[in-house]
């Protein structure tokens, strides 16, 4: 993901350099040529010295500027000078271990308070695995088999009310219970670094936190999850999870 | 990740995933990849059956259908044992497509082909395996079984 954290400044570049032929970096030309002040490039191209580094490290064939550039070191150094100046971090996933192993326990909470609603509600065979290494947009599964459909109505209807009600987090899945019903109780999460003189943002992981799958009997054997997942980490639940 | 658009490769890669950026010789070099429409063949990524498929129609879009989207189809090349045959109507989910689709921190994604994955009219895979990469867009429009059976993640 590299590559993306550099491209969303090249808009910025384009406007020096040739002929951009994409609509969004003609809307950012013609917005230089009307001198429009809403839009956040402009605001910070008039006053940014360093803004020609910050164009060389994303491609040398668009930037025609004029700016000699003494080396690699050189653009890095003022770039830490910058950050370190005028960023501010406003969100960092995974910045720390003891804050990603707080976010761990929380999803493990979770995983296994919503594993045992599913055990009460007599679903069969319920499996928590940690995909955390295999898998960057969510760190826990649930696998369950259910037997009706007013079964997976009820598993889904319960699991989104303890969602939403202990740990606040909404679930989008499938409405309509299916032989595969899936919920997903994720969120999106963005890290921007935004400087005011410069716009730089940087994607970071998206990481969702439970999904939870119910089959019915027979779709459990087709699609065999688990052996897709086999490397998975599987969680012990503190309850009984065999049913018959 | 991250190789220009420009770059050659050879039949024997069945599908790569380029992040572009915008740069001004792009316009003179490159096709401009539009949606999937009617008469459009697919690569089938599952292990379905099917090989290709010609879309019919687009379920959703004016112009065509996106990466995400839904379409009709026909099996036009399908696997001898399979679990579905040539001829038949089929629904399909794009994962992979040809035209850019952009993504909220302004980079773009494009692949090299197009190619779906097969879903019955009530939105379950045929398949039980996704080959190739498929975007996280997918995640956006709910199709997360493809996410789960898929063996990389873009």
């Amino acid at each position: 993901m590299g590559g993306a954290a550099i491209s969303s400044h090249g808009l910025a570049c384009a406007p020096r350099g040739a002929v951009p032929p994409y609509p969004r970096s003609r809307r950012a030309s013609a917005a230089a040529a009307a001198g429009h002040r809403s839009s956040h490039q402009l605001l910070l191209r008039s006053d940014l010295p360093a803004h020609p580094i910050l164009c060389r490290a994303r491609s040398q064939s668009s930037s025609s500027s004029n700016v000699n550039f003494g080396g690699g070191d050189d653009a890095d150094k003022l770039l830490e000078d910058l950050i370190k100046q005028h960023g501010e971090v406003v969100y960092s996933s995974g910045s720390s271990p003891a804050v990603e192993a707080d976010d761990d326990a929380e999803c493990l909470s979770f995983a296994v308070s919503l594993a045992k609603v599913a055990s009460e509600i007599k679903a069969a065979d319920i499996r928590v695995l940690c995909v955390k290494r295999l898998v960057y947009w969510t760190r826990f599964f649930i696998i369950l088999t259910a037997f009706s459909n007013a079964q997976i109505d009820a598993i889904s209807s319960k699991m989104r009310d303890i969602g939403e009600k202990q740990f606040s987090k909404v679930a989008s899945g499938d409405t309509k219970p299916n032989s595969w019903t899936l919920l997903d109780f994720g969120k999106f999460l963005f890290s921007d670094i935004v400087f005011p003189v410069a716009y730089l943002m940087i994607f970071c992981t998206l990481t969702g936190d439970v999904v939870v799958h119910i089959f019915l009997p027979q779709q459990r054997a087709f699609y065999n999850l688990e052996e897709f997942y086999g490397n998975a980490t599987p969680i012990e639940l503190p309850f009984d999870t065999q049913w018959q | 990740m991250g190789s220009h658009g420009n770059n050659l490769f050879g039949a024997v890669s069945s599908s790569v995933e380029a992040v572009t950026r915008p740069s001004h010789c792009d316009a003179i070099s490159q096709q401009i990849r539009t949606f999937i429409q009617m008469r459009t063949n697919l690569k089938v990524v599952d292990n379905s059956g099917a090989k290709r498929v010609m879309c019919i129609q687009a379920k959703s879009g004016k112009y065509g259908a996106k990466l995400g989207d839904t379409i009709v189809g026909s099996v036009k090349e399908a696997q001898p044992r399979g679990k579905v045959k040539k001829g038949d109507v089929v629904y399909g989910v794009v994962v992979r497509a040809a035209m850019k689709k952009g993504r909220s921190d302004g980079s773009e994604v494009q692949f090299d082909d197009n190619a779906i994955v097969l879903v019955n009219n009530k939105g379950e895979l045929i398949g039980t395996r996704v080959f190739g990469p498929v975007p996280h867009e997918l995640r956006k429009k709910k199709h997360l079984k493809i996410l789960a059976l898929a063996e990389h993640i873009v």
